[in-house]
């Protein structure tokens, strides 16, 4: 029962410190970190509450899912890594510039 | 009974070495030491605390795993002891060049 | 004396992200992150939880510190590293949003029922004895199905980023210390059993696809970083197919259930169709997993990389 609200509180505070990570910082390496400290929050409530089952044991529907989110959320990182590495060889920079998108670009 | 007590004896002397690994991790000058200080001294202290949960434990396959567990956890550090020390090794040359 | 090993953890997590989001080094930030994952997969055990605490030992800490430290080196060489953090007035709103959050979390009635007695009803329909496992390949398949899609999607999109026309990277060249093959024949042979292990231990206990396929895929990654030439020798086909044989076996599933007039994914009460999937998909997790973590690399900066050193 403490459990739950230790766990939950730190969620959020995971999920909201994720989130000022990722509007705070304009290199895009951080930014997925930051994105994947939020998942951590998320998985982390999500378990909390499945925790809180009257019966004792804990749920199994919100651990197969957060074990299906793990793996979409290592994929997604490796996505973003990859197109993160392609914008600092197109443009030489780790962060989008967003004052001139199109003049960057060689097409 | 005399179990427990040895095994909390064992796993009090696997945290003693521990706090000492991550003194020397925090204090030591320079990389080679703490390099030592974090790979011997938990292994070691890994060691204890593995040896300490076997005696709280009846079956003899747990016992069989953990002591594998401890086995492999000296290989992995023992080799990326090496590799971080290897790579501390050749910095100073590769700026040389 | 749990209370305080679970607030011990608790801030141990909220410190380290802390530190995460305000280390000027990117280097820092990223060992700091795979330190994360491994207290994010003590917080899993401490939730009763050991199937996510063995993927996120092994997703969190492994295949994306793996994955970051790569790409680090790729964009951003070290010396080149300063602070950017701007927007730091932003952390009020957000910490007050992580109030505001707290404060809706003690309105959650403690005594809500989960799934766990449908789960529990639902267990005599299949012949898997493990709940989570049940869930996951029988009761909520299609979330496993569309899974491994995204999985699949994913390695496509990387694929079309790096133009490659193979998900295998040109194969690192072998090392020249000795420390590494040992250290690869000595792993290599425990991380298939390992995986193996988990699979088979995944109809009865904590294990299955997931955890079986995230083991292997770090087994393939630590192949691949030791520029062994086993993985360079296996044909693209061979490959091919395994990264699309977990997806491909849930649509058979599927289809066959269609054509059955039952309603989709349904299938037959026998162990081994549920076996046949699981395993697919174990498979499937790791060929993916491993070409994502592959795949990002440039062979160029790999060849230099290993060249200069």
């Amino acid at each position: 029962m403490h459990g739950f609200y230790i766990y939950a509180v730190t969620a959020m505070l995971l999920f909201c410190l994720g989130l000022f990570g990722l509007v705070s910082h304009k290199n895009l390496l951080r930014k997925i970190v930051a994105l994947n400290v939020m998942a951590g929050g998320v998985f982390l409530f999500f378990i909390s509450i499945a925790n809180l089952d009257p019966s004792g044991g804990v749920d199994p529907v919100p651990q197969a899912m957060v074990l299906t989110g793990i793996v979409v959320a290592i994929s997604l990182t490796a996505f973003a890594l990859c197109l993160a590495r392609r914008i600092h060889e197109k443009t030489g920079q780790n962060e989008l510039d967003t004052s001139c998108s199109i003049e960057g670009e060689d097409r | 009974m005399i179990f427990d007590i040895i095994s909390i004896i064992l796993c009090l002397a696997g945290a003693f070495f521990f706090l000492g690994g991550t003194v020397g991790l925090l204090r030591f000058p320079d990389n080679y030491s703490r390099l030592h200080a974090l790979t011997k001294a938990d292994n070691l202290g890994l060691g204890f605390i593995v040896l300490g949960l076997m005696f709280t434990s009846s079956a003899l396959p747990e016992i069989i795993k953990m002591g594998l567990i401890w086995l492999l956890a000296l290989v992995g550090s023992s080799s990326a002891c090496y590799f971080i020390g290897h790579y501390i090794y050749r910095l100073p040359s590769q700026e040389e060049e | 004396m749990a209370l305080l090993l679970d607030m011990l953890v608790a801030f141990a997590l909220v410190a380290t992200a802390w530190r995460i989001m305000r280390s000027p080094g990117h280097f820092q930030a990223v060992v700091l992150f795979i330190t994360f994952g491994l207290l994010l997969s003590l917080a899993w055990a401490r939730l009763h939880s050991p199937d996510i605490a063995l993927a996120e030992a092994a997703v969190g800490a492994g295949l994306a510190g793996v994955l970051l430290l790569d790409t680090l080196r790729a964009v951003a060489p070290p010396g080149t590293v300063k602070a950017g953090a701007h927007f730091s007035w932003l952390l009020f709103p957000c910490l007050l949003l992580a109030g505001l959050l707290s404060l809706s979390i003690m309105h959650i009635q403690p005594d809500i029922h989960g799934l766990s007695r449908a789960v529990a009803a639902g267990m005599q329909a299949t012949s898997l004895e493990y709940p989570v496992t049940a869930v996951l390949l029988d009761f909520r398949g299609y979330d496993t199905w569309l899974e491994l899609g995204v999985l699949l999607a994913a390695v496509l999109g990387l694929l079309c980023v790096r133009r490659k026309n193979s998900i295998r990277a040109p194969l690192l060249p072998a090392p020249a210390e000795p420390v590494g093959r040992w250290l690869i024949s000595i792993l290599l042979p425990i991380i298939i059993l390992v995986g193996g292990f988990l699979l088979w231990l995944g109809a009865f206990a904590p294990g299955g696809a997931f955890q079986a396929g995230v083991v292997w895929a770090a087994g393939g990654v630590l192949l691949w970083q030791a520029g062994h030439p086993s993985l360079g020798a296996l044909p693209g086909s061979l490959w091919r197919v395994s990264a699309v044989l977990g997806f491909a076996l849930f649509w058979v599933l599927a289809a066959a259930a269609l054509i059955r007039n039952e309603p989709m994914l349904t299938h037959p009460q026998a162990k081994g169709w549920i076996l046949a999937v699981e395993y697919a998909a174990a498979l499937s997790i790791a060929v993916c997993l491993t070409s994502l973590a592959i795949g990002g690399q440039k062979s160029e900066v790999r060849g230099q990389g290993s060249g200069d050193r």
